[in-house]
């Protein structure tokens, strides 16, 4: 996996994924999303370089314990 | 044991065989909300006039010899998530104020209902039960009643919290990361996250439709058991009294001992050793699983809300509404492989229960925060205190595992340690539970 982007990289997404999905984001909240949204992409890159075979690996939508 | 921290069945019990009447147990309970609940904001609702009629209603079926249920006048509370006939179900928001009221009872409430124990109302959570500490900038923050500065947990804190005040003996929460056992281990008290599906979740407002499930919280074991029989087909209560004779029971090692609080891990290796366990066991992928969980419970509750986001942002509360913006920005490729990695650890947990039986962990990394904390400093780093509340719970609801939090006593504020077995194995967990609560290791304290 490459490195994750720095925040200002990070920012232009979110302003891109809030445009196309209709998301209004006030300025001043703005920081505060871009933060978790880089927590969430680091939570992915934790499981990208877990070692598992996701490719392998059925998804079910519908959970079953 | 006076009124105050009698348990639910008890005080059926005592109703039951005349020692006292429903109306009397009510009234008292009421006036307890009345007069403390001030300090601890558990309540957002009471139904007082309904459950005055409940009471009188129990009591004639007594007077007429026809059986109240083995609940009877038992006061109980549910998480402001619940449907509550004729009562508008908020999930501790203020969008949700704009709803009609609800038809009809959820399910479970109306069973616990049918089984004879009064409902008192409604409680207070984390706006849309997104969070640890119920910290709700709408209807403020439900305080602990062990340290009033401190947080009851989240996000089923007002659950927790009127059990440990003694203002219910009974109430129901729901779990999604740890919202049941997080409280329940902040607070002081049991509290049972079943196996994903065991219990109906109709009539109750989702977070992550996924991973939500349904629970009691109590001061005794014998409560938990019997409101979860009440909920779903298979008795557990039958199970209490068998003790932990041929159960393979280990201490999870790891990712379970680290950023922790000595006390945390010091209260799992007592109930450990209590238990005999005789393994300490690795869980794989617990970090990784936790990160699934972060990403499939933010892009499923995102959805859910996905129209408010776009309409009427600003109405959500500020300590959700970050998250829930950056998780609905997220692509569906992220959440399809981290329900991937989910469906993978499932596998591996599998396998490892199939040489142990239970197996035993820290609730939470450490006690509750204070209201208002925004990291926590450890021997191993600073980290973010809300979400570290969690560390421990979401590797087990993420794959739907049964789990009973149990109080350890001993410590100056409370600690939980967690009881985890394989799917549907609900019984054992109270083999142990019990086991232990008899003997005094797990306990509820009463914080007066």
């Amino acid at each position: 996996m490459p490195p994750l982007p720095d925040l200002a990289t990070l920012a232009r997404y979110v302003a891109e994924a809030e445009r196309s999905l209709g998301v209004p984001i006030d300025p001043a909240w703005r920081p505060a999303v871009t933060e978790h949204y880089r927590r969430l992409l680091e939570a992915h890159e934790l499981i990208e370089n877990s070692g598992v075979d996701l490719a392998a690996t059925e998804v079910a939508m519908k959970f079953e314990p | 044991m006076t009124a105050e921290w009698a348990d639910a069945v008890g005080i059926a019990e005592a109703v039951r065989s005349r020692r006292s009447s429903a109306a009397e147990v009510i009234e008292a309970a009421l006036g307890r909300i009345e007069r403390e609940d001030a300090r601890y904001n558990c309540f957002t609702a009471v139904v007082a006039a309904q459950a005055r009629r409940d009471a009188a209603r129990i009591d004639a079926d007594i007077a007429a010899g026809r059986d109240p249920g083995p609940l009877a006048g038992a006061p109980f509370a549910v998480k402001n998530l619940f449907d509550i006939a004729n009562l508008t179900t908020l999930a501790g928001s203020k969008i949700n104020r704009d709803n009609p009221p609800a038809q009809r009872d959820a399910s479970v409430v109306a069973a616990l209902r049918r089984a004879g124990a009064v409902l008192l109302g409604a409680l207070n959570m984390d706006e849309y039960a997104y969070g640890f500490t119920t910290e709700n900038t709408h209807y403020g923050p439900t305080r602990n009643p062990h340290d009033l500065s401190r947080s009851a947990g989240g996000s089923s804190g007002g659950s927790g919290a009127a059990v440990a005040a003694g203002l219910v003996p009974l109430t129901l929460g729901t779990d999604t990361g740890g919202s049941i056992r997080v409280p329940a281990a902040l607070c002081g008290i049991f509290g049972l996250k079943p196996t994903f599906g065991r219990v109906s979740r109709d009539g109750v407002a989702l977070f992550s439709a996924t991973v939500d499930h349904v629970g009691p919280l109590a001061r005794s074991v014998r409560d938990l058991a019997c409101a979860y029989d009440l909920m779903q087909d298979e008795p557990v209560s039958p199970t209490l009294a068998q003790g932990i004779g041929g159960l393979r029971i280990a201490l999870a090692a790891g990712y379970f001992r680290e950023h922790a609080e000595p006390q945390a891990v010091e209260a799992a290796e007592r109930v450990a050793e209590a238990l005999g366990a005789r393994s300490k066991v690795t869980v794989p992928h617990a970090l990784e699983a936790r990160a699934a969980a972060t990403i499939i419970t933010g892009a499923e509750g995102a959805g859910l809300h996905l129209k408010n986001l776009r309409a009427r942002p600003g109405d959500f509360d500020p300590m959700t509404r970050d998250r829930f913006l950056a998780a609905a920005l997220l692509p569906a490729s992220i959440y399809a492989r981290a329900q991937a990695m989910r469906r993978a650890y499932r596998d591996e947990v599998a396998a490892l229960f199939k040489g142990i039986d239970i197996l035993v962990a820290p609730t939470t990394p450490i006690a509750a925060p204070t209201i208002g904390q925004d990291t926590v400093s450890l021997s191993s780093g600073t980290f973010p205190a809300r979400a570290h509340v969690g560390r421990y719970t979401i590797p087990f609801s993420i794959i739907g595992l049964p789990v009973i939090s149990v109080p350890v006593p001993g410590y100056a504020l409370p600690r939980g340690v967690q009881l985890v077995a394989a799917p549907n194995r609900e019984g054992v967990l109270f083999r142990a539970a019990s086991f232990v609560e008899k003997r005094g290791v797990a306990a509820f304290t009463s914080p007066r």
